[in-house]
């Protein structure tokens, strides 16, 4: 399958024009890069500080920042090395692109090397967080932006040497047992081979970097709140551009910058104007898909019956990728879930229903069939969610089980884990603090429960209790509901007049059958023939009546239906809002916790054993407080992205139900003639 | 009174008017009424009358009622319809009144006006009627309210129509008009009458069940012998018939509930929207979900109505069938009971004729006995020559009779089809202009101008979209050309008034520009009174709904 093939050539082909116009600025402005970077560095701190709304936090930090910048500059410029290394072997990449894959991983090779030097050396990371900065500062100070997109694609090519770079360690760091297994299967398709390591291997990389960033943590909050904050716009944008950059993101903060630099790279631009703007670009980009759900068939014996479909995928991408895969309707369900994980804030399309009995009655399946048509349909007519990696992987991949079960287990999505309800969410750990943090936080009861665990005694004090600030939100929540109950009893009334109308066609048909016995009765020749025409014009009206059940079912029916599943998917993205509050709640306490407790530590600092104390406690202040900035700056950024969501999905969705209600109308107006014409046509004949 | 007429007009068929008929008939049950009448006539004409079976001569002899043409005539006219009491009086015991016009002798007056009859009282004559006039069949009384629902016009309308067409069956029987009885009926008093003469069928209750459990008697008259299965199967299809038809319009009535259902549903939207996304949906939109669910909830109304229209034409109609039907068929079974009578007598005068025989064989005659015998043998052939008049009589007029049944049958069938189809044609006309009224508000909705004009501007939408205009229908060729009334009439409904009432509600909120709903002058009186009523309905409707 060319799993690899369609997931890559859109993304190399931008990056064949972009990226070349970057180089050639790149060079020239390599010597402005230092010096232009530190003051950058103060104003942006300044600017966050006045972004952070919990003003407690700035507190103790001002001494800390003032080191971190000559930390940065220097990483950066021993990063331009490989980053100079890396050119050639990226140019290379992008002129050839499928050709060339063994040859990049030669190439790349030494610049590695050289990475792994300098990654030893600790500084890699403050480079990269360099980067970020000026392009977050970029939409403020216009000045700045020259030396922002600089340091920018140097920091993608860095990613790039490092994401190939790192096939070499893959073997030695797995992730866990599932990866191991996933190769192998891999295996059998040569075009997965080539990426899949790469992203098998990240996590790898990532804790690498992760132990490495952890080490230096200890810096000042702004900094990193900004840190955190640009990349969290990076890596919204990004990630759905790249397949891989989800097995990256868990390092959220410098690594995702860099790991993903070639999506920087492409939308760095958006970055500078609007997201919307993205979009809109992204469109002009949209790749076609023709996908088709078909043939459902049962499958497996009486206790694990179910019923598989044909997936079959057309991609109109330069190598037209064509692919034949079976699903069952569980996988689409976890797909839905694994999308939602994915791209927080956005609405997934949502999968039918999940329906216990009567599940292998045809026209149910053929329903079914249908809706999930529909699914990946409006998938793979988003810009961004149409290059989720996880969604190609679900087209193509032709060991799903084994590739869903891994990919889950990167993203900690738990989306196999589905409940009935579309609109609960599970947020992952991973995706929110990055695989490390994740691992630590869980190891101590999960983000919320570190409290409760750390002071068994009190845990009978209530959980911390969030509550949504903004407006917008709660509106919209319980006006959403409504919508929902509306729609739903609106459906039901719908559903009523089908199975009503599906009766009433039935008792026509005896009816008619009725009038025909007592025309067959021949009491005289003509009323025999009245009768015989009158149960043939019933029947006729009774055909029509099917024709406007189905014509019924199929537009509003449809749309209705459709509409109520995807309320419950955008309800689900309000949920992540509520769930990252919770989360930002409850790491806020944890940190003023620490916090106190680091003070009364400083004010008797006297014995040995003291120090050790504090800076344990000092340690775990700073773990906190990255923490809860990272949740904090997830929490705003979902919020903002829920609102822009919302309305394009009302106006979507209000256009659909217009046209579906017109529809609906045209085709009532021409059942209604017909059946006029019908009586008409009858009346005149026999009466 | 009966003494001053011919022969054959005789209409006095009271048996008590001639008592020497009446002593000899051995069984009174059967020797009823009419058989007092044609013994009176056919005494002198019983010898020839046996063996002569053309059919021409004997239909003269044998009913001379029916020889004279049109001499006697009442002219009934169903004036009125009074429904009073109880609501089950009212529904099962309306008061007919009628005007009355005759040169029957047998009536007081020539005119009566106004004369009312109860339903019990029309029951009484018919059971009377059923009993005494055997040869006929007599038409079963019309359903006392029809299926609209009573105290409304079409109710009165029907019923009203449905009597008079009962007197026009009735009284185009001579053999009933010629019948004392009826006015007796007419002269009588309101809610007095029961009946004067007496009046026995040939068998009843448990008898008459058991008789009819055998096969019924060879019958030479293939016509009146075919008839009766034929009748009765007429009969139960179409009482299965009726069956299906309530099933189909109680279908209806389900399917017109949920529409009405899903017609609120789409106001309850469009209120949804006005209160919580004003920005994100306009006013237009708004205005298409309300318009929308008010032309569903019509629709579903309209619906409604059609399966109330299809049981009040066509259930109602099969009913009177039914009713006739069986009304029909007794009548053949009593013809066959007559038949079965008449062969007991043949047996009986034989079984005489061979006792009269045997004495006159034996040696010693005893005067006594032969007398007896002899008067044995006169009076079984006597009985037995009456039974074969009468059944004769019944087989001859029952024979037009079944002509004429076959004609009403026909035509009543075609007649509740048509008024059955009509009236579908007619609601679902109007149902199809409702449909059309909310086709502008759909397309104005979408700045594109919907799925019609699919963002071509050049495109504009029709000035009118109404497919049923004076010139016809749009959709056929056909030349179905009406007048301005009619167009009125299909165009404007009786829900007419709850949607304009919305329009001008609407009107006061928001500057939507929709104008499709033709706001008739005639009717703008009578909109704030609606408009009212329409807002206890709102404050009832956001009572229901919970406020945050």
């Amino acid at each position: 399958m060319n799993f690899d093939d369609d997931l890559s050539a859109p993304v190399w082909d931008e990056l064949n024009t972009e990226d070349r116009k970057l180089h050639t600025e790149l060079s020239g402005t390599f010597a402005k890069l230092s010096t232009n970077d530190e003051p950058s560095q103060f104003e942006s701190t300044n600017l966050v500080d006045i972004q952070v709304t919990d003003a407690n936090l700035d507190v103790n930090d001002e001494p800390k920042s003032d080191i971190q910048p000559v930390h940065t500059s220097e990483s950066t410029r021993s990063i331009e090395v490989d980053a100079k290394v890396d050119d050639s072997s990226q140019e290379e990449e992008n002129d050839q692109n499928k050709k060339e894959d063994n040859k990049r991983l030669m190439s790349i090779l030494a610049p590695d090397n050289d990475l792994l030097n300098s990654s030893v050396s600790s500084l890699s990371k403050p480079a990269v967080k360099t980067a970020a900065d000026p392009l977050f500062d970029g939409n403020v100070y216009s000045p700045l932006k020259f030396n922002e997109e600089d340091i920018l694609t140097k920091a993608n090519d860095v990613d790039d040497s490092k994401g190939t770079g790192k096939v070499q360690f893959a073997p030695k760091v797995l992730f866990n047992s599932a990866r191991l297994r996933r190769r192998p299967v891999n295996d059998t398709n040569e075009k997965s081979m080539q990426m899949k390591p790469t992203d098998g291997t990240d996590p790898l990389s990532k804790f690498e970097k992760l132990n490495e960033f952890v080490d230096e943590s200890i810096e000042d909050e702004t900094q990193l709140n900004k840190r955190i904050a640009k990349s969290d716009i990076l890596k919204e944008i990004e990630k759905p551009l790249f397949d891989l950059s989800q097995v990256k993101r868990p390092d959220i903060t410098e690594v995702t910058g860099i790991s993903n630099g070639k999506e920087a790279l492409q939308s760095r631009p958006n970055d500078e104007n609007d997201q919307m703007l993205d979009v809109n670009i992204e469109e002009t980009k949209l790749v076609k898909y023709e996908i088709e759900v078909k043939d459902p068939i049962k499958v497996g014996d009486l206790t694990s019956l179910h019923v598989e479909y044909t997936v079959s995928t057309k991609i109109d991408d330069p190598n037209s990728t064509v692919s034949q895969v079976n699903r069952r309707y569980t996988d689409f369900r976890w797909l839905y879930r694994q999308l939602q994980s994915n791209h927080w804030g956005r609405i997934i399309p949502p999968p039918p229903e999940k329906q216990a009995v009567g599940r292998f009655k045809q026209d149910f399946m053929e329903n079914r069939r249908f809706q999930m048509e529909r699914m990946l349909i409006k998938i793979s007519k988003d810009p961004i969610l149409q290059r989720d990696q996880d969604f190609l992987m679900f087209l193509t991949s032709p060991s799903f089980m084994m590739d869903s079960k891994t990919r889950e287990h990167y993203t900690g999505s738990q989306a196999s884990n589905d409940s009935n309800d579309l609109s609960e969410i599970h947020i992952s750990d991973i995706e929110l603090l990055g695989a490390e943090d994740a691992a630590d936080a869980d190891k101590n009861g999960g983000i919320d429960g570190q409290k409760n665990r750390s002071f068994m005694s009190l845990s009978f004090s209530s959980p911390p209790k969030y509550e949504e600030s903004d407006e917008f939100f709660l509106d919209q929540y319980q006006a959403l509901e409504i919508l929902e109950e509306q729609l739903k009893q609106l459906y039901k009334s719908l559903e009523l007049i089908d199975s009503e109308r599906s009766s009433l066609t039935f008792v026509t048909e005896e009816f008619a059958n009725s009038i025909d016995i007592l025309a067959k009765l021949e009491v005289t020749k003509t009323s025999a023939d009245i009768l015989t025409n009158f149960a043939e014009t019933h029947r006729k009206i009774k055909e029509g009546l099917e024709r406007v059940s189905s014509q019924e079912s199929l537009t509003l029916g449809i749309t209705l239906d459709e509409y109520i599943r995807s309320l419950a998917s955008v309800r689900a993205i309000f949920n992540q809002r509520a769930k990252l509050g919770y989360y930002l709640v409850a790491v806020r306490e944890n940190y003023s916790k620490a916090d106190t407790q680091l003070n009364k530590l400083k004010s008797n600092s006297s014995s040995s054993n003291n120090i050790d104390k504090l800076n344990i406690a000092s340690e775990q202040k700073e773990k906190l407080q990255k923490r809860y900035l990272i949740v904090k700056s997830k929490w705003e950024q979902i919020g903002e992205k829920i609102k822009r969501e919302f309305i394009n999905f009302e106006t979507d969705k209000v256009k659909e139900f217009r046209n579906s209600i017109e529809i609906f109308l045209e085709s009532s107006i021409e059942a209604q003639k017909e059946c006029i014409e019908l009586w008409e046509t009858f009346y005149q004949n026999n009466m | 009174m009966s003494s001053s007429f011919h022969d054959d007009d005789d209409i006095d068929n009271n048996p008590f008017a001639e008592p020497a008929e009446s002593g000899p008939a051995e069984t009174s049950k059967v020797a009823d009424e009419p058989i007092g009448e044609i013994v009176g006539n056919g005494e002198v004409k019983k010898p020839t009358e046996e063996t002569d079976k053309a059919a021409e001569a004997p239909k003269k002899n044998v009913l001379p009622e029916r020889s004279s043409n049109q001499k006697f005539n009442i002219t009934v006219k169903v004036t009125g319809l009074e429904r009073a009491g109880s609501t089950n009086n009212k529904k099962e015991n309306p008061t007919i009144v009628l005007d009355l016009n005759t040169n029957l002798p047998t009536f007081r007056k020539q005119t009566h006006k106004k004369v009312k009859k109860t339903m019990e009282e029309f029951q009484q004559l018919f059971k009377y009627l059923n009993g005494a006039i055997q040869e006929s069949f007599i038409p079963a009384l019309p359903i006392p309210f029809t299926n609209y629902g009573i105290n409304n016009r079409e109710d009165l309308d029907k019923t009203v129509h449905n009597f008079q067409l009962w007197f026009d069956r009735i009284l185009s029987d001579p053999l009933i008009l010629r019948n004392e009885e009826l006015a007796f009926f007419i002269e009588s008093d309101h809610n007095t009458y029961s009946p004067i003469n007496k009046s026995t069928l040939p068998a009843t209750g448990l008898k008459r069940k058991t008789l009819k459990q055998l096969s019924p008697p060879f019958d030479e008259t293939l016509e009146l012998a075919e008839f009766r299965p034929l009748v009765k199967s007429i009969h139960w299809t179409a009482k299965d018939l009726q069956l299906k038809l309530l099933r189909v319009s109680k279908a209806k009535k389900i399917v017109a509930e949920n529409e009405n259902a899903m017609g609120k549903g789409f106001i309850s939207l469009s209120d949804y929207y006005k209160k919580f996304n004003d920005e994100t949906v306009s006013s237009k939109q708004i205005t298409l979900y309300k318009h929308f669910g008010k032309i569903i909830t019509t629709v579903g109304d309209f619906d409604s109505i059609i399966a109330t229209v299809d049981i009040a034409t066509f259930y109602d109609g099969l009913e009177w069938i039914i009713n006739d039907t069986y009304v029909v068929k007794e009548a053949l079974t009593n013809r066959h009971l007559i038949m079965r009578e008449l062969i007991q007598a043949q047996q009986n005068t034989k079984s005489k004729q061979d006792n009269a025989r045997r004495l006159r064989a034996k040696r010693d005659i005893n005067p006594i006995k032969v007398d007896e015998a002899i008067r044995q043998l006169k009076e079984a052939t006597r009985y037995e020559q009456q039974l074969t008049l009468k059944l004769e009589r019944v087989t001859t007029n029952m024979l037009l009779e079944r002509k004429e049944w076959l004609n009403w049958y026909e035509e009543h069938l075609k007649s509740i089809i048509k008024e059955y189809t009509l009236k579908r044609i007619e609601y679902e006309r109007k149902k199809l202009s409702i449909l059309e009224k909310v086709r502008s508000d759909v397309r104005n909705a979408d700045v594109e101008g919907g799925l019609s004009r699919l963002g071509r501007s050049h495109i504009k939408n029709k000035p009118s979209l109404n497919s049923q205009t004076i010139n016809g229908d749009d959709w056929t060729g056909d030349v179905r050309s009406r007048d301005e009334n009619e167009i009125n009439q299909m165009s404007h409904t009786e829900f007419d008034e709850s949607i304009k009432a919305d329009e001008h509600e609407q009107e006061h909120g928001s500057d939507a520009g929709n104008n499709s709903i033709t706001t008739e002058s005639s009717t703008s009186s009578s909109t704030p009174p609606s408009a009212s009523i329409l807002d206890a309905k709102n404050a009832a409707s956001m009572l229901g709904k919970c406020t945050f």
